[in-house]
């Protein structure tokens, strides 16, 4: 599964660079997005959900793993 | 999911902030100023005799409210995270050209929506500028455009501009160290006590919905994403109910209060407006809010409208209801110029004159 780390990023970078990954994807295909801000997590589930793609947010100790099933 | 995260909660936010906004002019504030960012930076700015500008002086409750509101709500959210280290010095930089934008058009996007509330059709002109700021900031982001990656920084760091702000609350609550107009906007105000807590709800407010006027167009065009833009909505509506209310809707371009009708410089003042913020990842409110979260960056931005604000009223930049002068008209070209330049070298087209670039895209 691909991983991207977008820590210390502002907006809307990290759901800008989301949206990018999510273009070159097949069903089925899952990605992995570190995020360490609620704002960051809010956008990209807010994102994920309106593109009907499949989300599921762990906490981790610096911020967030979203992990994404398109 | 809480309440504030949702539709729902963002239009119930935007309603109360217009609302109580148009509440704040019924108070004493001075018209369609109920809150106003970049104004109120200015105020503060000549309330520490910064600028020599008499009629806007004064240490606004509300602006030191809504950052501490957010910072207090930041703490008891576990959300307050001392980061920085994101291109902090250009972030200064286009601070004080985002309020140069701000004092030509008179007021921040905050302020435009109010205008746009009570019929000043100024504001209206000033929107189309700032949608065409936000627009050429989305043409930079989707060519790669970045400021870089912020880190986390001390504890102690992401404090230093929240207790500033309310050292400067208990003095002017205290004391009568600052200088206050006693004409002009600046000696139009509600009570102290009525601001500060506008000021803490519109604070809390803001942090728990992540309210941004520019990132509610930036997402709307970029993404599809109309959640931020709801909130700039509701405000709109909030303020026109009241403003129908009390009798202070005029449908007109002409004799507005605190505005001037050069189409032209309301359109280009809020065009950086538009793109400064985008560029910033937010507006002057968003920034002010991110400051109470312990960004650091967003804190230097907030320094940047400050020494802007002081700039803009001491060489005759800031616009008055008369029009813009011949320096506000040079600056607002240069801005442009100078913002265009940055967002050049911090995108795809200036990846080899910059390390936000490669920084940005180191993965792991």
């Amino acid at each position: 599964m691909k991983e991207i780390n977008l820590y210390g990023m502002s907006c809307p970078e990290p759901v800008l660079r989301t949206q990018n990954e999510l273009k070159g994807m097949k069903p089925g295909e899952k990605l992995m997005v570190l995020v360490d801000s609620e704002t960051a997590k809010e956008n990209i589930t807010r994102l994920v959900l309106s593109r009907k793609h499949k989300i599921n947010v762990k906490k981790e100790s610096e911020g967030f793993a979203l992990e994404i099933e398109v | 999911m809480s309440f504030f995260s949702t539709r729902a909660g963002m239009i119930f936010s935007g309603l109360l902030v217009g609302v109580m906004a148009v509440f704040l002019v019924l108070m004493g504030n001075p018209a369609n100023m109920g809150v106003c960012i970049a104004c109120f930076y200015r105020d503060v700015a000549g309330a520490l005799g910064l600028h020599q500008a008499a009629t806007v002086q004064y240490m606004r409750p509300e602006i030191l409210g809504i950052l501490l509101g957010a910072f207090i709500t930041s703490l008891v959210a576990r959300e307050f995270k001392p980061q920085g280290g994101s291109s902090t010095m250009l972030r200064f930089l286009i601070g004080v050209v985002v309020m140069f934008g701000a004092l030509v058009f008179l007021g921040c996007p905050l302020r435009m929506i109010l205008r746009l509330g009570a019929g000043d059709l100024n504001a209206f002109v000033a929107l189309i500028g700032f949608m065409a700021g936000i627009l050429t900031g989305i043409f930079f982001l989707k060519n790669g455009f970045t400021l870089g990656r912020a880190y986390n920084q001390s504890t102690a760091a992401g404090y230093v501009l929240p207790l500033i702000f309310l050292a400067l609350l208990i003095l002017a609550g205290g004391t009568g160290i600052f200088l206050v107009s006693t004409e002009g906007p600046g000696s139009l105000h509600a009570p102290f006590l009525i601001s500060l807590i506008v000021g803490l709800v519109v604070g809390f407010l803001a942090q728990r919905t992540r309210l941004c006027i520019a990132g509610g167009i930036r997402d709307a065009f970029l993404i599809r994403d109309f959640h931020l833009v709801s909130g700039f909505l509701a405000i709109l509506v909030g303020a026109i109910i009241m403003n129908l209310i009390f009798g202070k809707f005029k449908l007109g371009f002409v004799e507005q209060p605190i505005a001037h009708t050069s189409h032209l410089w309301n359109f280009l003042g809020l065009y950086v407006v538009g793109l400064g913020a985008t560029f910033l990842g937010g507006c002057p409110l968003r920034q002010t809010v991110l400051a109470g979260h312990g960004n650091v960056d967003s804190a230097v931005t907030i320094i940047g409208f400050i020494v802007g604000a002081a700039l803009a009223h001491n060489f005759g930049i800031a616009a008055s209801p008369k029009g813009v002068g011949t320096a506000g008209q040079y600056i607002v070209v240069i801005s442009i110029v100078l913002l265009f330049i940055i967002g050049f070298i911090h995108s795809k087209f200036g990846a080899a004159l910059n390390n936000s670039q490669k920084q940005a895209s180191i993965k792991g």
